[in-house]
């Protein structure tokens, strides 16, 4: 468990991000110089900030106002640095009993890292230097450091960036498996969405400094809270139109002229309104189905970008208000591209799914 | 054959290497400060280091002199307080040539502090306190810029000339160092002695940077 309010002004930059993540994996998401790596650093105690409070299952380690500021080594933390920080002159094995706290007797010492090396399947690496290592390997003895003393709370500060695409994959379940003896909260930082997605049940946002959204991955996914959120996530399609009650009582939203039905109002109120959906969400419509479907609009496709697995379509609405720009950015499978047979300037049918338009607050 | 004058090699040794063991006690913590520190003044600090290096030795010299003669404000406190006299005796020679030596050694050792990645330091500090973070991870991973740095500053000291001579003077036995004895014999139209106390010199720094290479072998 971990609650932290913290302040902190830097030139050019405002941090003041309040979490309270559960025994849970929580990422912290956002672009670079959002204030993400900073938080970590400020709950390790590598940083210290202006004001606020940080505790650790209930522990006060650091209170602007009482003067608490307890020393690193003090809070029980493990932190895992981006490039892993190994002690270039210290063998694995000293890598990892430094992770011990000060004073453990030699022969537990000397034991836990033996029971280390094995879990990380490092044995036969114990005399070799962090410079002999693959990337994979350093990352493990990097968390390994962090664990062999049983902090409180463990933080990755985004793991896998420094190494290579293909082995990502791979690794990041490695990673899941290893934490999984792991009970307490575990914080990581990313600025890869998907992997926060993959690694966390919970994502909070961040930038600026600030916290924009927390919540489980599909909330944060598909229901952004502001439109800033929404650009975060890639909900790209922002649509801005006014809401009001249609003939049957429920909410439309009209937008460039089309009355949009929306499943979940929320908390709508008549008036200018800004809804999103995600490019993936909005579906292509053959010809011969349109009576079918709800939301429907035509559109000429004006730009595409073939991505191997898939293709963007930037699509300009057809009621005769024709700006030179496109209203709406899809995602379609390249099979799918290829069965309707898709081109630049030809004319499709498309149709915004109720369920998947999404209704933002304005930004307070 | 002419005898060949051993005593300000000895003596020149002596000097330079108590001159390095103080630069390199005094010279280290400065330098941290100057590579970790961020306080006020740390500008004017970095200037003050790098004084002897532009100022004339004669010039760094006579201060010394002024500061440090009978006369002078902290050489009557030593010689009434502490009853030290160190104006022209050996100990003023190493003096001289710490003064020389610091600003190369502050420099070199610096830049180590500096090179050293700052998350490897701050991952040492979420695992143990401050003191043992300096004394296992950064000393170890500065320790080539510090040898580095007491190379440098036992050869300047071995070189020193300049202030050596005018707050220690050239006493033959006493505190006539193997440059000054170099100098002295030339101006006496001594070449032989001149020829093998320089030989003699050129073949000890080398001896010592030899040895010093072989014990520092790195293994990562």
């Amino acid at each position: 468990m971990l609650e932290l309010a913290l302040d902190r002004r830097l030139p050019g930059f405002h941090l003041r991000t309040q979490l309270v993540v559960g025994d849970e994996i929580a990422a912290l998401y956002g672009p670079s110089g959002s204030g993400k790596s900073l938080t970590l650093l400020a709950i390790a105690g590598l940083i210290r900030p202006a004001a606020g409070t940080i505790r650790i299952n209930g522990r006060t380690v650091f209170d602007g106002s009482a003067d608490i500021d307890l020393a690193p080594h003090r809070r029980h933390v493990g932190l895992v640095f981006q490039d892993y920080a190994l002690f270039p002159h210290k063998t694995v094995s000293g890598n990892l009993s430094f992770g011990l706290a000060q004073g453990t007797p030699k022969n537990t010492a000397v034991d836990r890292v033996n029971e280390m090396l094995h879990l990380l399947r490092l044995e036969s690496f114990a005399q070799h230097y962090p410079h002999q290592l693959s990337g994979g390997q350093r990352q493990r003895v990097a968390l390994g450091r962090a664990l062999i003393g049983h902090p409180e709370i463990l933080l990755l500060d985004e793991p896998f960036s420094a190494l290579d695409p293909a082995v990502r994959e791979a690794l990041r379940r490695e990673l899941l498996q290893t934490l999984g003896d792991f009970k307490g909260t575990i914080l990581l930082v990313t600025h890869d969405l998907q992997e926060a997605y993959l690694m966390a049940s919970t994502i909070a946002i961040i930038d600026e400094g600030k916290v924009l959204q927390m919540g489980s991955r599909e909330e944060v996914l598909h229901q952004p809270r502001t439109r800033r959120v929404a650009e975060h996530t890639g909900a790209k399609n922002i649509l801005r139109g006014i809401a009001c009650r249609g003939q049957d009582g429920d909410w439309d939203i009209v937008w460039r002229g089309h009355h949009l039905r929306i499943d979940d109002p929320g908390q709508i109120a008549p008036g200018e309104v800004e809804c999103c959906i995600r490019p993936e969400d909005v579906r292509l419509v053959w010809s011969d189905r349109v009576e079918q479907r709800v939301n429907l609009l035509r559109g000429r496709i004006v730009h595409e970008i073939g991505r191997g697995l898939d293709y963007l379509l930037f699509i300009s609405l057809s009621d005769g208000d024709d700006r030179g720009k496109y209203d709406l950015e899809i995602q379609v499978r390249s099979r799918l591209h290829d069965l309707m047979t898709l081109y630049v300037g030809k004319e499709i049918w498309l149709s915004l799914p109720p369920d998947r338009l999404h209704l933002l607050q304005s930004d307070e | 054959m002419t005898q060949i004058p051993l005593s300000p090699l000895l003596l020149s040794l002596k000097v330079a290497g108590l001159a390095t063991v103080v630069t390199l006690l005094l010279g280290t913590p400065i330098a941290w400060l100057l590579a970790r520190g961020r306080f006020p003044g740390r500008a004017f600090l970095e200037s003050i280091v790098v004084i002897p290096l532009i100022l004339p030795p004669t010039v760094i010299g006579y201060y010394l002199l002024l500061l440090l003669g009978r006369q002078g404000l902290v050489g009557r406190l030593l010689e009434q307080g502490l009853n030290i006299g160190l104006i022209f005796t050996w100990k003023a020679a190493v003096l001289a040539s710490t003064i020389a030596a610091l600003p190369l050694f502050i420099k070199a050792t610096q830049g180590a502090f500096e090179g050293i990645d700052r998350r490897i330091e701050d991952a040492g500090r979420t695992f143990k306190p401050a003191l043992i973070v300096l004394c296992t991870i950064t000393l170890p991973l500065a320790w080539r810029g510090i040898l580095a740095g007491s190379i440098l500053a036992f050869a300047r000291a071995m070189g020193e000339f300049g202030i050596t001579l005018m707050i220690a003077g050239s006493i033959p036995g006493r505190t006539q160092t193997l440059a000054l004895a170099i100098y002295d014999a030339v101006q006496a139209n001594q070449s032989q002695e001149a020829n093998a106390m320089s030989i003699l010199a050129t073949a000890a720094v080398l001896l010592i940077l030899v040895l010093v290479g072989r014990m520092t072998k790195v293994k990562y």
